[in-house]
């Protein structure tokens, strides 16, 4: 216990090393006001921590939720503070960080193996996570896949409302004529994802964005076979399918 | 009924027999007539879903090994895809925006590919499946898969490779074939896989799958 929180500490230390960082007014949550995106105003936007311009989380109303709320893990359980520290007291994301809660187990695993190893390269997760995995142990990064899976997630919501039916109709027919998959295939008809492959429904709008227009930029190229689906899908393809999983709910869907 | 099959099995055979020592159909030596441009893009779309490899991939749904496919059965399945005649709600789709034109570059493409099986279990039996394989099952008219497929599972032509499969695949489309394929397809060759289907339980057919996935 006593090392978590040096880690976190030292994280936050590291984090006001990294660059300027943007507080924002008292959310209740300290540890929010550490690691939120720059606000609209602020025209510093070769800021790579502080993200896009437009703001990218809404904290819940209640944001000064208490820490108790998180169904902890028991003393001896892994140690998920170390992760909801950025990724939000109930994992369901925070700022750039995206939501672990109900992620597929052996996806987070493998992505903690990318950040590991540095082949998931892109700036965000070079600037916060490269740092967070190197001490992970094998069996505790298992126990924290675990525990996030298991935790149930809810949908961001925060797309483009009125991209959301173009959205769908790419998701689930693609657009052979200009080779683009569809998406069903590998994430399935609810964006809930199976083994590796991440769930989808959900995760914020800016997230998905980013994630999508990565690939293309030649970041994180072992994501096979993601850097393919997505060198086919334009600015306006992308903005509709973000837009449409962030308002996916699935938690009646099976996992 | 029983004798029908049995009788209909064995002439099947003979069939495919006589099929087999026709000579080439020439199909993959067809060049494309479009440019190469098109064909090649066409090709990465689908190893964005078969893989790079053409090795399949398992997705939310079982997505099959293209490599090594014989081409005159992959040029049949697109055929069959397009026109509706193989019926499915992924492929078919796809298949409609590949010009026929295309068809034999695509299939050449693919039967090139030599990749190790990408595995996988099927809960089944893999010596049963290799005894079904080899001896059929003649107390159900299921007859030896080897007479057609060949001994190492690689087909020839028309009729399909097995060997390297996704066995979850397999299982899917032997069970599904009535519905997705019927007896229609124009080349005739859906309708020789009719009986056998029929005949196959669900645990025989987990058991060759999990054979024929294994093999090189
Ligand atoms: C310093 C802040 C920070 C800490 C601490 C942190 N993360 Fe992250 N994490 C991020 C950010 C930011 C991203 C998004 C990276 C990107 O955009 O590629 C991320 C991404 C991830 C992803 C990828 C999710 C996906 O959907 O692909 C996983 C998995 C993950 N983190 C797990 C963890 C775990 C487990 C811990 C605790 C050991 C942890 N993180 C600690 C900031 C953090
Ligand atoms: C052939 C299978 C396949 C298809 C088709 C496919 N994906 Fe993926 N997708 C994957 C796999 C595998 C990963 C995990 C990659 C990794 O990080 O190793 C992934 C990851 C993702 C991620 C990252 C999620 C996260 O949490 O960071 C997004 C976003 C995504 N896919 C969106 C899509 C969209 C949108 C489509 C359709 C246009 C699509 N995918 C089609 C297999 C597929
Ligand atoms: C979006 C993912 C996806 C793409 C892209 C895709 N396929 Fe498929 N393909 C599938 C799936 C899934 C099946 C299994 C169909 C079924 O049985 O339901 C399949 C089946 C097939 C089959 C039948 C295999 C067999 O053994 O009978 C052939 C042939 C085929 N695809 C060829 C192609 C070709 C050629 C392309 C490119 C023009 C392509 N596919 C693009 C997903 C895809
Ligand atoms: C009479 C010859 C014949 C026999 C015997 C035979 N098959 Fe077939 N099989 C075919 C032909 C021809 C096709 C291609 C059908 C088509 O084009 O739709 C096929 C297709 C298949 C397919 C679909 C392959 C794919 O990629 O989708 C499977 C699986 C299969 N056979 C399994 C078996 C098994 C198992 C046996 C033995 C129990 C067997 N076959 C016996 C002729 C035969």
């Amino acid at each position: 216990m006593k090392q978590t929180g040096l880690t976190v500490a030292s994280l936050a230390i590291s984090l006001l090393a990294a660059g300027p960082l943007h507080a924002q007014q008292a959310e209740g949550n300290y540890l929010a006001t550490l690691f939120h995106a720059t606000p609209a105003s602020v025209p510093d936007h070769n800021c790579v921590i502080c993200g896009p311009a437009t703001p990218l989380y809404s904290p819940p109303p209640d944001a000064s939720y208490p820490l108790a709320l998180l169904p902890l893990p028991g003393a001896n359980g892994p140690p998920v503070k170390n992760c909801t520290f950025c990724h939000g007291v109930s994992a369901q994301g925070l700022a750039v960080a995206p939501r672990l809660a109900g992620q597929r187990a052996a996806y987070i695993q493998k992505e903690l193996g990318a950040f590991r190893n540095h082949s998931r390269d892109n700036p965000y997760s070079a600037l916060y996570m490269w740092n967070a995995v190197p001490n992970l142990h094998p069996e505790t990064a298992r126990a924290l896949a675990d525990y996030f899976s298991r935790e149930a997630p809810q949908a961001a919501a925060d797309g483009n409302r009125a991209l959301v039916d173009q959205g769908r109709v790419l998701y689930q027919q693609g657009e052979p004529q200009a080779n683009i998959v569809t998406c069903v295939v590998c994430h399935g008809p609810d964006a809930q994802g199976v083994g590796a492959i991440p769930r989808l429904a959900g995760l914020s709008y800016s997230y998905l964005k980013r994630r999508l227009e990565q690939w293309s930029q030649g970041y994180h190229q072992t994501a096979k076979p993601m850097p393919q689906v997505t060198q086919s899908l334009s600015a306006e393809q992308i903005d509709a399918l973000a837009s449409y999983l962030s308002f996916l709910d699935d938690r009646a869907a099976s996992r | 009924m029983k004798a029908i099959h049995g009788r209909y099995a064995l002439s099947s055979i003979a069939l495919a027999g006589a099929l087999m020592a026709l000579g080439s159909s020439g199909s993959a030596l067809a060049g494309p007539r479009e440019s190469s441009g098109g064909v090649q893009a066409k090709i990465e779309y689908c190893e964005t879903c078969h893989g790079d490899r053409g090795q399949g991939f398992y997705g939310y749904y079982a997505i099959p090994r293209l490599a090594g496919q014989q081409t005159g059965y992959l040029e049949n399945q697109l055929r069959d895809f397009s026109s509706g005649m193989r019926h499915t709600a992924i492929m078919s789709p796809i298949a409609r925006s590949v010009s026929p034109s295309m068809y034999g570059a695509i299939a050449a493409h693919f039967h090139a590919m030599n990749s190790a099986p990408l595995g996988g279990g099927s809960g089944g039996n893999a010596a049963l499946g290799r005894d079904i394989f080899m001896n059929g099952i003649p107390e159900s008219n299921v007859p030896a898969c080897w007479a057609c497929h060949g001994a190492d599972a690689h087909g020839s032509r028309d009729i399909p490779r097995l060997a390297g499969q996704l066995p979850s695949y397999l299982i899917n489309t032997l069970s599904n074939w009535y519905q997705q394929r019927g007896t229609k397809s124009e080349h005739g060759y859906s309708a020789l896989m009719v009986p056998t289907t029929h005949n196959l339980t669900r645990a025989q057919m987990a058991a060759v799958a999990a054979y024929v996935s294994g093999l090189h």
